[in-house]
């Protein structure tokens, strides 16, 4: 599983965001939006096209699955995703990355910090 | 206001992408909060339209999720059937295509100019036999820069200086068959050809005998009609009562073209014959009709 997964690595922007938002529970696509504007504080917005784009070849990938639409007065258009075990693998994946980026980069620029008398 | 246009984006997407997400992309425009919202919902419409069709042609059939994988990592079924190749790759296979192409026509191109250019063989007449100092010994030489065409020869003997556009196709063989006789060795000289190699300038000579043809054959259909065959400054010559004297043009051992017209004789020896060296018989074929003299 983690090799299959290391193959997706590294993930866009995008990618990373709509896997986190669905790390939780399952979301439809206008929640997921909002999910992302949420997680980034507003700095990094996503549209409906680059959103669908990217969920269609999750779905493709067997990253996201699609649950259909749900009973209630929930609106009838709105179809629901969640994660499937290898998305959720990957997010993992990711995150390790990440998290090593995020270490190495701190240590070169606490090196580069300059030594106070 | 903006409502009805960002449909009619949705609806110039791909059949599958508009049918799984074009409900779910009008929903979210319905959230949207006031005309700038909307404005933005609109260009993002657009992008993604030409995202889709320009980038995502995997995506414009339906697809099937990626086929499940056996054990060993390789797929147990797999078609081609909704594929659809990369537009980068599609750009490169035309170049590619184009540039395949091209080298196919020049190799071919190439093909016809190398076959014309050396492996025909024609004749070529050193100099004009009229002007030859020498009658009994005439020289001729087989080569591509050679003699034009019977039909267009008007003269009935000076044959036209050389041109690389005039070409004898039937040359080679016959001059194949004259070398062949004159490797035996003839007794009866009156003429000499060469033949040249196309690509070289260099040749080699080849005896001919011309006397063995010279005599006179009748046409017995024709009311006794004669023709008389000679040699003179090394070209055999014919000649019909009534009308001039033409020039016979080798095109191999025992065919001549009539120089000048589209008519052409050969000569056919007979075994039981003892006289010229076994040249019994004389066919002309003139104007799709073939007359035969036999000689006398």
């Amino acid at each position: 599983m983690k090799d299959d997964a290391s193959t997706f690595l590294p993930l866009s922007p995008a990618t990373l965001h709509i896997l986190l938002s669905l790390a939780a529970e399952d979301l439809h696509g206008y929640a997921i939006m909002q999910e992302v504007k949420r997680q980034s504080e507003g700095k990094y917005k996503l549209g409906p096209g680059t959103l669908y784009d990217n969920l269609q070849k999750m779905i493709q990938r067997r990253l996201v699955q699609e649950l259909g639409s749900r009973a209630g007065n929930d609106d009838p258009r709105r179809r629901y995703y969640r994660l499937t075990s290898l998305g959720r693998g990957v997010l993992e994946a990711e995150t390790v990355r990440l998290g090593e980026v995020v270490r190495e980069a701190r240590q070169r620029l606490q090196i580069a910090k300059p030594r106070r008398a | 206001m903006l409502r009805p246009l960002f449909r009619c984006v949705l609806r110039l997407h791909p059949p599958y992408f508009r049918k799984r997400f074009a409900g779910e992309m009008l929903s979210i425009f319905d959230h949207a909060a006031g005309a700038w919202g909307e404005f933005l919902l609109l260009i993002d419409g657009l992008v993604s339209l030409a995202r889709q069709w320009g980038l995502r042609p995997e995506f414009w059939d339906e697809f099937s999720p990626e086929q499940p994988l056996v054990p060993d990592g390789v797929p147990s079924f797999y078609t081609l059937a909704p594929f659809h190749p990369r537009t980068p790759a599609v750009i490169h296979g035309l170049l590619l295509s184009l540039a395949l192409f091209c080298l196919t026509c020049f190799g071919i191109r190439y093909s016809w100019i190398h076959i014309l250019h050396v492996n025909i063989s024609a004749v070529q007449f050193d100099e004009p036999i009229a002007s030859q100092a020498n009658p009994s010994r005439a020289r001729t030489t087989l080569g591509t820069s050679a003699v034009l065409p019977a039909r267009e020869h008007k003269a009935p003997i000076a044959l036209p200086p050389p041109t690389r556009a005039s070409v004898y196709p039937l040359i080679a063989p016959g001059a194949i068959t004259i070398q062949e006789r004159s490797s035996k060795g003839t007794s009866k000289l009156q003429g000499l050809l060469r033949l040249s190699s196309p690509a070289s300038s260099t040749g080699f000579l080849v005896e001919v005998a011309l006397q063995d043809y010279v005599g006179a054959y009748v046409i017995q259909s024709r009311g006794g009609l004669t023709i008389l065959v000679s040699v003179e400054g090394g070209c055999l010559m014919m000649k019909v009562a009534g009308q001039p004297k033409l020039a016979l043009t080798p095109v191999s051992e025992t065919k001549f073209m009539v120089t000048g017209t589209d008519d052409w004789v050969e000569l056919v020896k007979d075994e039981n014959s003892t006289g010229g060296n076994g040249i019994a018989q004389l066919r002309l074929f003139q104007g799709g009709q073939l007359l035969i003299a036999q000689r006398q």
